[in-house]
């Protein structure tokens, strides 16, 4: 979905740090169940982070895409049905919207909003390869490390290939606004060797990969090291405080 | 003291009723540089497995017989042990990529990375094979916008990178273009005047005798001629061993028919030797 | 300690090699059903796949981390359905064990028993993170349940359910059908592979 480029100094952090940053946001939208703290958290943390970072746009535009309809939905369903509702907000002809209703929608939609945009900090900001690598390096084992990275790197040429064998089939006289049962019958004859051709593949990665001494019972290190400032150590254990605290703030208050 | 040495050996892939290697005797000396051939299905690539150690550790499957490698008994050895002394390219450039790096330098990096070799030492060490392969330019690219010639030589890097003294090759240029394979070749050409013992499983004899000192047949699972090019050319006369023979080799049957080349001269094996041999 | 044990014969080479490619058949399939605007998902066949082949554990891992990295490179939506994907790797695992993947009616009848493994799970998820009503087909029929006046964990419940018994019973089988014909020479290398032969 987003494509980081390099620049911007949210760009050279160690992902963990701003994994971090964005999971502790999202706990604490979780938390703290108010929607004036998740939009405080919007408004004061994430939107002035993302200004700094210089990646608004593409953040916004992942809300607008993911957030705005799930929003919309939940607001008339929420609105309309809510089992509580008891205060009208709005009537409309036959139809009331109850306050209570919209509240908890509005509450679902800005823990969303916060979800989309905090992790749009981490993602808008880091090439998934160097994800991966900060995984490894935080102790994530070499053998999961290489799952997620070989994933990552081929997802996007296998979803390009899908694509054109799609367009072939199209060219072929495939309509994908045709009938139900023309389009499932599409789909059978791309998925089958798809799936025997990844057997055959993982057989012959697996010989490479042990030629590579992958799993040799020694601890791997790595090619590139990425930098790890202890201000960005202390920033970590700060995010976990929060999160703490919030978790005790919620349990016993 | 021989550097492979093969004894007895006769190897069955589980689930298969028959043997894919049956009295199997192979001995490589030290910077040798041996040519197997053989038609499909012959062996070839299992016995490269079986160099290289992939067998019984990785393929299972029954073998009896010894097999050593610098000494070492490659079914007791662990991969950590063998992976310094013996490297393996195969067919396919594409099937060969770790998948899990994201540039080319980390690609030829992987195998030091899962020895837990220090940072330092694996970037001179990777910088160095690089260059040796002639793809030092290549280093930030990812491996899969790659040519498959190109790929082929990250592969080759990648197995040079561990310092290896036996190089298994099987059919590694059988996929890519005539540019792309000579230059792979004259990599491991340069290496092999180095030192480096090399097993290459080549259909194409037309050029692969050119280099060989040691030419091996394959047939159902034996070794059927094992000696100098010439010398197995000569013996395989006239049977159906489903070996290509060059075109040169050819022309000095036709002309020892024809009592152009005497009879007790090797046959030629290259375009060189059969002009030197008319000259005489 | 035999269960550590065994885990670690799931997890070899060719299965670390096959996880990554699985979780690219899930996603890349996933993806081109959503383009050709099916009603199902098909997005964990490779999951199942793994799962039938090596193991639960093996299931389990390729279901998270196929989330994790359709959360990162498709959209965060994926992160808090990652559960309901080990789920189904994990029942689908422990199914084949049970040798579900032997016969065409049995595959099916997994395909079922996954669908309750992922109410179960999705449910809770979709209430507590969504409100109920998630971005998709789902979200619709659930919508229209509630807008029909039942409650919104029952139309949660009812919509789940209906949207992915199908979706996994096709799953199971599609699975079944390559897994059959497949040379046993392949099969061999996978730590399951007595599952289906
Ligand atoms: N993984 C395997 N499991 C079982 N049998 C195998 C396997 N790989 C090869 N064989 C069988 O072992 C025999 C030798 O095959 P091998 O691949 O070594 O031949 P080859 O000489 O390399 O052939 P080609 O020229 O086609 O590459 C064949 O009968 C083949 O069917
Ligand atoms: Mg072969």
């Amino acid at each position: 979905m987003f494509d980081a480029a390099p620049g911007g100094w949210l760009y050279h952090l160690n992902p963990l740090t701003k994994l971090s940053v964005s999971l502790a946001f999202i706990l604490l939208a979780f938390l703290l169940p108010s929607p004036l703290v998740s939009l405080g958290l919007f408004c004061l943390a994430i939107l002035p982070l993302s200004l700094w970072g210089g990646i608004t746009l593409p953040m916004l535009n992942a809300c607008l895409r993911l957030v705005a309809p799930a929003a919309g939905v939940l607001l008339v369903v929420q609105g309309l049905f809510y089992p509580g509702g008891q205060t009208a907000a709005l009537r409309a002809g036959p139809l009331v919207f109850w306050q209570e209703g919209l509240a908890y929608a509005g509450l679902i939609s800005v823990r969303l909003l916060i979800m989309v945009s905090a992790f749009s900090i981490l993602l808008a900001t880091t090439p998934p390869a160097k994800l991966a690598m900060a995984l490894q390096q935080a102790g994530l084992p070499a053998t999961f490390a290489y799952v997620l990275a070989a994933a990552l790197q081929l997802l996007p040429e296998a979803r390009q290939r899908a694509l054109v064998i799609l367009k072939a089939q199209r060219a072929r006289g495939l309509r994908v606004s045709g009938s139900l049962l023309a389009r499932a019958r599409a789909v059978l004859p791309l998925v089958v060797p798809m799936i025997s051709s990844t057997l055959v593949m993982a057989e012959e990665r697996a010989v490479a990969l042990e030629l590579r001494a992958f799993r040799s019972g020694v601890k791997p290190t790595t090619y590139y090291e990425i930098e790890d400032a202890g201000v960005e150590r202390t920033v970590r254990w700060l995010c976990g405080l929060l999160v703490l605290a919030a978790g005790i703030y919620r349990l016993w208050l | 003291m021989a550097i492979i040495e093969i004894e007895n050996l006769t190897y069955t892939y589980p689930v298969e009723n028959f043997p894919a290697l049956h009295g199997v005797n192979l001995r490589v000396e030290e910077g040798e540089w041996v040519v197997v051939s053989g038609e499909n299905e012959a062996g070839k690539s299992t016995l490269c497995c079986i160099i290289a150690g992939l067998i019984p550790s990785v393929y299972r499957g029954k073998l009896e017989g010894t097999v050593r490698l610098c000494s070492l008994d490659v079914c007791q050895a662990s991969r950590k042990d063998l992976i310094h002394r013996v490297g393996m390219v195969m067919q396919n450039p594409f099937h060969q990529i770790s998948g899990g790096r994201f540039t080319v330098a980390e690609e030829v990096a992987f195998g030091l990375e899962n020895l837990g070799v220090p940072r330092p030492e694996m970037h001179w060490r990777v910088n160095d094979m690089l260059a040796q392969v002639g793809i030092a330019h290549l280093a930030r690219c990812s491996p899969f916008s790659l040519s498959g010639g190109q790929q082929q030589l990250v592969a080759l890097a990648a197995a040079l990178v561990m310092h290896p003294e036996v190089l298994v090759l099987d059919e590694p240029t059988s996929q890519l273009d005539p540019q792309a394979s000579q230059k792979v070749l004259a990599v491991v050409q340069d290496l092999q005047k180095q030192g480096l013992t090399v097993v290459l499983v080549e259909h194409r004899l037309e050029w692969a005798a050119e280099f060989a000192s040691r030419l091996v047949i394959l047939e159902k699972g034996t070794i059927c001629a094992d000696g100098l090019p010439a010398q197995v050319f000569a013996g395989l006369a006239g049977r159906a061993s489903g070996v290509h023979f060059p075109a040169v080799t050819l022309l000095g049957f036709q002309a020892r028919r024809e009592g152009l080349w005497p009879a007790g001269r090797p046959l030629p094996v290259t375009i060189e030797q059969a002009v030197r041999g008319f000259r005489r | 300690m035999k269960l550590l044990n065994s885990i670690k014969k799931d997890f070899n080479t060719v299965t670390f090699a096959l996880i990554p490619l699985a979780i690219v058949i899930n996603l890349a399939i996933g993806y081109l059903v959503s383009v050709l605007a099916l009603p199902i998902f098909l997005d964990s066949i490779g999951t199942v796949l793994v799962a039938v082949i090596c193991g639960p554990w093996a299931g389990l891992a390729t279901g998270l981390l196929s989330n994790a990295v359709g959360g990162i490179l498709l959209d965060p939506f994926f992160f808090p359905f990652a559960p309901v994907a080990a789920v189904i790797g994990f029942v689908a695992g422990w199914l084949a064990t049970a040798g579900f993947f032997r016969s065409w009616w049995k595959a099916a009848l997994a395909g079922v028993i996954i669908t309750v493994g992922v109410v179960i799970v999705a449910a809770p998820i979709r209430l507590i993170v969504f409100g109920g009503i998630t971005p998709n087909s789902v979200g619709a029929i659930t919508s229209l349940l509630v807008a029909s006046g039942q409650s919104l964990i029952s139309s949660v419940l009812t919509a789940t359910t209906l949207s992915n018994v199908v979706d996994k019973v096709v799953t199971a089988l599609v699975v079944f059908g390559i897994l059959k014909g497949f040379p046993r020479r392949t099969l061999g290398r996978f730590p399951r592979s007595e599952n289906v032969i």
